[in-house]
């Protein structure tokens, strides 16, 4: 096997205890992006020798000499972002960002640069100025979106660790469909400088993806820039919602999410516990329309006269939505955010954790993102938010975790706790992982499966 | 004084529907705005407007007006109960 193969935390020691060479993990990283990246489109531009430099720089951290991929929303000191996009609406400019700061002083090896949903603009990640990314369990399957590249590339095993942004649920959809432990940390906990939207979004954190909660633990605490302390989840109170919203669910999700609390429960000797909270599509516009409206200061009428050409006429279209939307949505979206904050705060004095599924379906083909639920069927961009808006808006924490398959695709279970208990999440997914066995962390998408057999 | 009859008078509905149809509002908004769009982007934004006024409708009908304001919200922290 591979030190590939190993876990982030795994690496991490290899490397520390002289048992793994990193030049020699950071050569295997790149020749397993040359030969499995192809069918991802996962991976959108490496820089073997600025790699190179930061490995021979590297200093003893926590990440020392560990290969890792960062999303496209991120500048690199040789490469502006591209928001996965032709042009982008804020700025773009080649710099140090608090990530790639975060990485570089904890010891850690950029080895690439992760594909992204075009302007960051949907949950499905199948639509990029790079071409779609693929997910690994299945090619014509959407790998979720915004932070497409950074899941395909952790789930197919190009690299342990990757970084990506969640400003609506841009971390927690791709790790759902990839079979990815996903942390959206609480709002300002890690590191947000040099992205275009510092300061001015109210909903974007930097996460990390990866396969299990131990290496999301690792590699988030070096992006919250503190260790996000293991404890033992013990007693918990799991709050769940019964409404017709959160009920509106595939058939094979909810038998694996049930399932999947109540192994929580058990493992945790806690309770389950009916809880009411009312408005979740509210919440859910709400917090579409603030982080759609945060960037439109830079946007104007001028502006959308010229765009360049290259953009797709999706994005060109929804640009020019946009501006038409009206303030008066925007004031409203504000108090709801108010209205769901102080429900979350009263609902946190009962429970601990609130879980629902991640997204209501598995991934949807590439070419056609569609989802059928219950109601009917819906946009898998519609449906998806209704889950992952309400931590963007509230600002808390929340975290996706692999709990089941269903026609062969990952399915994932959706845990938020109150601001600043991201630990009690990770807690809860490692207890989660042992009442499974592991069985979910550790399943291989054919892609991987296929190219360990064959040496690759 | 105010006769709620007139506006039959006038010629408008006494009762105005809501309308998410985007012919009615998009030609008009991008015109306002002195925007064009081509046939493709006409759809996209056609086909969010569909999508989304309904529920900025339903947004509109929610009373917040009762939810005293959060001045200055920290996001990272939980607000205070009231």
């Amino acid at each position: 096997m591979s030190a590939l193969d190993l876990s982030l935390h795994e690496q991490a020691a290899a490397i520390a205890s002289g048992e793994t060479d990193p030049a020699a993990l950071l050569e295997a990283a790149l020749t397993r992006i040359e030969h499995r990246n192809p069918a991802l489109n996962a991976v959108v531009a490496t820089f073997p020798e600025r790699s190179r430099e930061m490995l021979a720089a590297a200093p003893a951290g926590p990440l020392r000499g560990v290969p890792v991929v960062i999303k496209d929303e991120w500048p690199l000191p040789w490469r502006a972002q591209r928001f996965g996009a032709a042009e982008m609406i804020g700025p773009a400019a080649a710099g140090e960002s608090g990530p790639y700061r975060a990485l570089r002083d904890a010891g850690a090896v950029l080895v690439g640069v992760g594909n992204m949903h075009e302007l960051g603009a949907s949950s499905t990640g199948n639509l990029s100025v790079y071409g779609a990314a693929h997910n690994p369990w299945d090619l014509e399957r959407c790998p979720g979106g915004s932070s497409s590249g950074p899941a395909a590339a952790v789930a197919a095993r190009l690299v342990a660790g990757a970084v990506g942004a969640d400003g609506v649920g841009s971390i927690r959809f791709p790790a759902a469909y990839c079979g990815l432990t996903g942390l959206k940390p609480t709002f300002g906990r890690a590191a947000m400088d040099g992205h275009h939207m510092a300061g001015i979004s109210t909903t974007i954190v930097a996460g990390p993806l990866c396969a299990d909660a131990a290496d999301a633990r690792l590699l988030g605490s070096v992006l919250c820039g503190e260790e996000l302390a293991a404890g033992e989840a013990r007693g918990l109170r799991i709050g769940v919602v019964r409404d017709a919203v959160a009920e509106d669910v595939a058939p094979a999700v909810a038998t694996a999410c049930a399932a999947a609390i109540e192994a929580l429960r058990e493992q945790s000797g806690g309770e389950v516990l009916e809880i009411e909270l009312p408005d979740l599509d509210a919440a859910a516009l709400a917090a579409v329309l603030i982080a759609n409206t945060e960037g439109l200061a830079g946007l104007s009428p001028s502006r959308l006269r010229r765009l360049d050409p290259e953009l797709s006429p999706i994005a060109r279209g929804l640009l020019k939505y946009r501006l038409l939307l009206p303030a008066a949505a925007g004031i409203k979206a504000q108090r709801v955010r108010t209205l769901m904050r102080r429900r979350l705060a009263a609902l946190f004095e009962q429970v601990d954790v609130i879980a629902w599924p991640t997204v209501p379906a598995v991934a949807p083909p590439l070419a056609a993102p569609l989802v059928e639920l219950p109601s009917g069927t819906l946009t898998a961009d519609q449906a998806n938010v209704r889950g992952a808006g309400l931590a963007n808006l509230a600002g808390i924490p929340a975290i996706s975790v692999p709990v089941g398959s269903s026609e062969g695709l990952p399915i994932g279970l959706q845990l938020q706790a109150a601001w600043g208990r991201d630990e009690l999440l990770l807690d809860a997914a490692e207890a989660l992982e042992r009442a499974t066995a592991r069985r979910w962390v550790e399943a291989l998408p054919p892609l991987a499966r296929e190219a360990e057999t064959a040496g690759a | 004084m105010h006769d709620p009859g007139q506006s039959g008078a006038v010629g408008l509905p006494r009762q105005m529907e809501a309308s998410n149809r985007a012919d009615d509002f998009i030609p008009a908004g991008l015109a306002s705005l002195g925007i064009e769009a081509d046939e493709v982007e006409l759809a996209v934004i056609g086909a969010a407007h569909e999508l989304f006024w309904p529920a900025i409708l339903d947004l509109y009908e929610l009373d917040t007006g009762a939810v005293a304001p959060e001045p200055l919200p920290d996001l990272s922290r939980a607000p205070a109960i009231s």
